[in-house]
């Protein structure tokens, strides 16, 4: 069926596209809003990458791979949303999403807000792979897929991200004598 | 099974799935972009699947091998003389004519020499090609560049961006007017869409001091050139999110651009491009070195837009 409608926006029905666009807007959504912290910012990257999906669809030699496609191209759209915020924002911070508390394991561990300052200084490309694995529950070899890299490549990244988180968060813990600082 | 670590299960949790709802506005939003947006024709396969399999892998190997080897035997030359001695070289006009090196998109980082391609609106086509020097010039995806020393940061640095607005802030100083610490807002005074409405709206606020709009032109392209000097100090205006104070000149989602501390010059070149207004943002500061600012205008001057 989707493969019908990928076909169908191929050949420039864009009525087709704004089915698979509805149909997979909210779990873009989840995407960029994990990986930008930000609601506006993820909202513009949603909206950047459907565009964008729409302008390259013939690229797409594969409409099987429609949705591993989509999502490559809303990451990088996070990408650009990051670096465009960073570029000018060096010293902001993005504004917390509110939501409901997170399950109880998470506050047996350690503090919301802890995780996410680690979190948030974490460079995009971290943030997305860790999102990929943990919000959608990707793989290596599936994130390879999404990325366009080697799954050996994906999980190594996938390490460093964790690797790195975990130092973020031992950092934090840690008592600090001095506050402040650039934040990215 | 592994077990999972702490670090795994925090971030299990941190990032688990929740009732995510887009709202429809954004993608109405994107559909009504999309109405006007063409599908580029593919020329080349600009997806493709990391999932070849080892087989597929030989296959195509070896059909890389042929295709090479049979083009470099039409490259050999036809008629070789002893071994050591020059052969001829073709003339210029009896072959192929030369094609146009593709120009690099412009990368984050640390920048070489040489030409890079802007495309400073990913959902647009139009490119900026610019020439960048050598030095240590920062590229920022999708099209801004900073300066070698302090970035696009006072009090030294220099930075090049590429904007388009259609809000400006009466009060720049004061822009959260729904108090919320978000940004961007849109700005309170909406600008017709020639050049010139935008640099006279520009040149006649009062909240800084601006130069006489003069004509200018850039990539090949006429508008109008203004300079702009911020206020010396931000520390009174409005904060995102309660960190720093922003001195935003522009509303609207390209208004996340601005002044974060004082003394900017923003020398701004506005130009029509096939009816996108371009706004290039050359952003300096009282101890930019004068090389710096002479490069980084040497940048612009180098601009080739394409629609």
């Amino acid at each position: 069926m989707d493969r019908d409608l990928v076909e169908q926006a191929q050949r420039g029905d864009k009525e087709a596209f704004a089915i698979l666009a509805r149909t997979r807007g909210d779990t873009l959504f989840g995407i960029a809003r994990r990986i930008l912290r930000d609601v506006g910012l993820a909202e513009d990257a949603v909206q950047q990458a459907l565009v964008i999906a729409w302008r390259e669809l013939r690229s797409l030699r594969d409409p099987d791979r429609f949705d591993a496609w989509l999502q490559r191209t809303l990451v990088h759209a996070c990408y650009a949303e990051a670096r465009r915020k960073r570029a000018w924002t060096a010293n902001i911070r993005a504004l917390p999403i509110d939501g409901p508390a997170g399950p109880d394991e998470l506050a047996s561990l350690v503090s919301r807000d802890e995780v996410e300052r680690g979190f948030r200084r974490l460079p995009p490309e971290q943030r997305a792979i860790l999102v990929l694995n943990h919000y959608l529950g990707l793989d290596s070899n599936e994130i390879g897929e999404v990325l366009d890299i080697p799954a050996g490549t994906a999980r190594s990244r996938l390490h460093y991200a964790h690797r790195a988180m975990r130092a973020l968060l031992e950092a934090d813990a840690r008592p600090t004598a001095v506050a402040g600082g650039r934040s990215s | 099974m592994k077990a999972r670590s702490d670090t795994e299960r925090i971030l299990d949790a941190y990032l688990a799935p929740e009732a995510d709802r887009l709202a429809d506005r954004v993608i109405d939003a994107a559909l009504a972009d999309i109405a006007r947006t063409p599908q580029r024709r593919s020329w080349w396969p600009a997806w493709r699947s990391n999932r070849m399999n080892t087989y597929a892998k030989l296959i195509a190997a070896a059909a890389a091998v042929l295709v090479v080897a049979v083009v470099g035997y039409q490259f050999l030359p036809r008629n070789s003389g002893i071994a050591g001695q020059p052969t001829a070289q073709p003339s210029p006009t009896a072959t192929s004519s030369p094609t146009a090196t593709a120009i690099p998109p412009l990368p984050e980082g640390t920048l070489a020499t040489g030409t890079y391609r802007l495309r400073p609106f990913p959902a647009e086509t139009m490119t900026i090609d610019v020439t960048v020097p050598d030095g240590g010039w920062v590229g920022g995806v999708p099209g801004d560049i900073a300066g070698p020393v302090g970035e696009s940061n006072g009090p030294n640095g220099v930075a090049i961006a590429f904007l388009k607005i259609q809000t400006i802030n009466s009060d720049p100083c004061h822009w959260d007017k729904d108090g919320s610490h978000r940004a961007p807002q849109e700005g309170d005074i909406a600008v017709g869409p020639t050049v010139d409405d935008l640099a006279e709206a520009l040149a006649a606020r009062p909240t800084y001091e601006s130069k006489t709009p003069v004509a200018a032109t850039l990539g090949g392209f006429s508008g109008k050139r203004l300079e702009l000097q911020l206020a010396p100090d931000a520390s009174g205006c409005d904060s995102y999110d309660g960190t720093g104070n922003q001195y935003f000149v522009f509303g609207g989602r390209d208004g996340g651009f601005y002044a974060q501390g004082g003394a900017n010059t923003w020398q701004l070149t506005i130009v029509d491009v096939k009816g996108t207004r371009l706004i290039a943002v050359l952003i300096s500061y009282a101890e930019t070195s004068s090389e710096h600012l002479s490069a980084a205008k040497g940048i612009l001057d180098s601009a080739v837009i394409t629609p």
